[in-house]
């Protein structure tokens, strides 16, 4: 029977030839899928790095409240903290005013006659970190005997407000013809 | 007998069919190349679901004197004249040298490399379809064994023993003349020749898909047409530089073939060559020209266009031996024309002067494919090209 189309290539040569040509077929098929496929990959890889930033800016967003009550949370116990130092700050300022000196001076002075004259008043606050309360207190005073200074210390030891009470030096006369006499008084609360 | 035969497992086929190529759909490219004697004709097509979407045609001549010694020129005519046909790969296989012929086994190589150097990378990456000069081919008359089946290696060894030459051939079956004959006509390549090609292809990064016999490729241009009445023979006369082929194909059949002993442009050349001391180019340029009426008064014209009736008058003597056999072959055939493809279908004056011998009309091969105007000369390499591309591909 004659053939409509023949091939003279010996056949051997024929099925090598479409063998490489089958094999180059699939080599670019595999080729263009590989392709194809870390194309796939890094657009997968990009959409995801998005959603990921996403859901990290969302997870921030969600957790700010939360941040903002533990911020509130510390604030309140330090405002708490802050309170109650000021409230004892408060209570210590009030316990050792000067006003309060100043009412004690003035019950010494009702004591003694009217015979007292505060020259100097000196408070020191505390220098010790470890009693944070502690302070002093030096005041020069003048009156007209030793008598009266005596007197004057009982009133300051009486009025309980101080730990301590003493004389600081002897008492001297402020002038050769008069008898007043100045004396420093030295209180340690 | 042959029946047998035609069951035998081509492995084109087989590989193809059973093999999945996910590359094989969508989009084909095929580029025909037709290696002739003269010059190489190219056709690259590439078809697209929508259509043919490109077309380029090329025409590279192979200049004898790379060929062939310069000394040897000289006489190649005058020792052409005396010679039957020859086949010039198997006299290359013989002898260091072929006198009779332009080819030589050995320039195939340096020919495809100089082709492929000529080729753009989109033509490079396609199949190759190749169709040799008839002078590398043989028709031959074989006796087959009187037995059941016929085997490959009966055929070869027929082929062989035909040739006298014991290398292998690659072969196909042709129509024999006498239907009740013994004898069965052959289409051989010397197997050497066709792998030297194919070879040299891959050499040069082509892929080579076929080698072709001009007969089929012949019958594709006429299946191409399509307008070839029941009971009508068309004869198509492969005219070029070598003696010419005579194909006569009926019913989408091919039904005679027969390779002409004279009428190759190459003997009216050679004249030229002689006498007017022209080389083959400017040869065939005035070849081209002498039929102008311009040259009407010229003495070379006149000789030229005598010499060149002369082969159209041994041309037209063996198509009419040819024709009355085939008539009183097949009876109730017509012929009412010849297709004349090949470098002379080009020539309109060398056409206008074998009609004048010719009782039938002649009719120079063209074609349109995707704008592009292919003459006849490009007929092979635009069946080669078309074969890569067609929806019956195998």
């Amino acid at each position: 029977m004659i053939e409509d189309e023949v091939n003279l290539l010996p056949a051997r040569l024929l099925e090598r030839l479409e063998k490489q040509r089958l094999f180059r077929g699939w080599l670019r098929f595999f080729g263009a899928s590989l392709f194809v496929a870390i194309c796939i990959i890094i657009f997968a890889n990009m959409q995801s790095s998005k959603s990921n930033g996403q859901i990290l800016a969302l997870q921030k967003e969600t957790a700010r409240p939360k941040e903002l009550i533990a911020e509130n949370r510390r604030l309140r116990s330090q405002l708490i903290r802050e309170k109650d130092h000021l409230e004892k700050v408060n209570s210590l300022s009030t316990q050792h005013s000067p006003l309060v000196l100043m009412s004690l001076i003035c019950s010494a002075k009702s004591e003694v006659g009217g015979q007292l004259e505060l020259k100097h008043f000196l408070q020191l606050s505390n220098e010790n970190p470890e009693d944070p309360i502690e302070g002093s207190v030096n005041l020069t005073m003048i009156t007209s005997n030793a008598a009266n200074s005596a007197k004057i210390v009982k009133v300051f030891e009486d009025s309980g407000y101080f730990k301590e009470v003493k004389l600081k030096g002897a008492l001297e006369k402020t002038q050769a013809m008069h008898d007043d006499l100045r004396f420093t008084l030295f209180c340690r609360y | 007998m042959l029946k047998s035969l035609s069951k035998k497992k081509n492995p084109e086929t087989t590989s193809r069919s059973t093999i999945f190529n996910p590359l094989r759909q969508g989009s084909r490219s095929c580029l025909g190349m037709d290696i002739g004697q003269f010059e190489t004709k190219l056709v690259w097509v590439k078809k697209t679901p929508s259509g043919f979407q490109a077309a380029s045609a090329k025409m590279l001549s192979f200049p004898p004197e790379e060929l062939v010694d310069a000394s040897e020129t000289e006489n190649l005519a005058e020792e052409r004249r005396g010679l039957s046909v020859r086949n010039p790969f198997r006299a290359q296989l013989k002898a260091d040298h072929d006198k009779d012929n332009l080819w030589n086994l050995e320039e195939v190589p340096k020919l495809v490399q100089r082709l492929a150097c000529s080729l753009s990378p989109q033509i490079a990456a396609s199949d190759v379809a190749v169709n040799l000069s008839m002078a590398a081919c043989d028709i031959r008359g074989i006796c087959l064994p009187d037995s059941e089946r016929i085997t490959d290696s009966a055929i070869q060894q027929a082929i062989q023993e035909a040739t006298g030459d014991s290398s292998p051939s690659s072969y196909a079956l042709l129509p024999n003349p006498k239907a009740d004959s013994t004898k069965q006509r052959t289409f051989c390549i010397p197997s050497e020749a066709t792998l030297l090609i194919a070879s040299a292809l891959e050499t040069n990064k082509l892929s080579p898909w076929k080698i072709d016999g001009l007969p089929w490729c012949k019958l594709r241009l006429l299946k191409m047409m399509n307008d070839l009445p029941k009971n009508h023979f068309l004869p198509i006369l492969d005219w070029s530089f070598g003696n010419p082929t005579l194909t006569l194909i009926a019913e989408n059949k091919i039904k005679y073939v027969r390779h002409l002993n004279v009428g190759g442009m190459q003997a009216v050349l050679a004249g030229a060559e002689r006498g007017f001391g022209m080389d083959l180019p400017q040869a065939v340029r005035w070849l081209e020209l002498c039929f102008e009426s311009e040259f009407d008064a010229d003495p070379c014209a006149l000789e030229m266009r005598h010499w060149a009736i002369q082969c159209c008058q041994q041309i037209v003597a063996e198509i009419e031996v040819a024709m009355d056999f085939v008539r009183w072959q097949f009876r109730d055939t017509e012929i009412s024309r010849l297709m004349v493809v090949g470098g002379g279908g080009a020539l309109p004056g060398l056409c206008r002067a074998l009609q004048s011998e010719l009782a039938i009309k002649v009719e120079p091969w063209s074609l349109k494919l995707a704008d592009l105007e292919l003459t006849s000369e490009f007929a092979v390499a635009t069946s080669l090209a078309l074969s890569g591309v067609g929806n019956d591909r195998r």
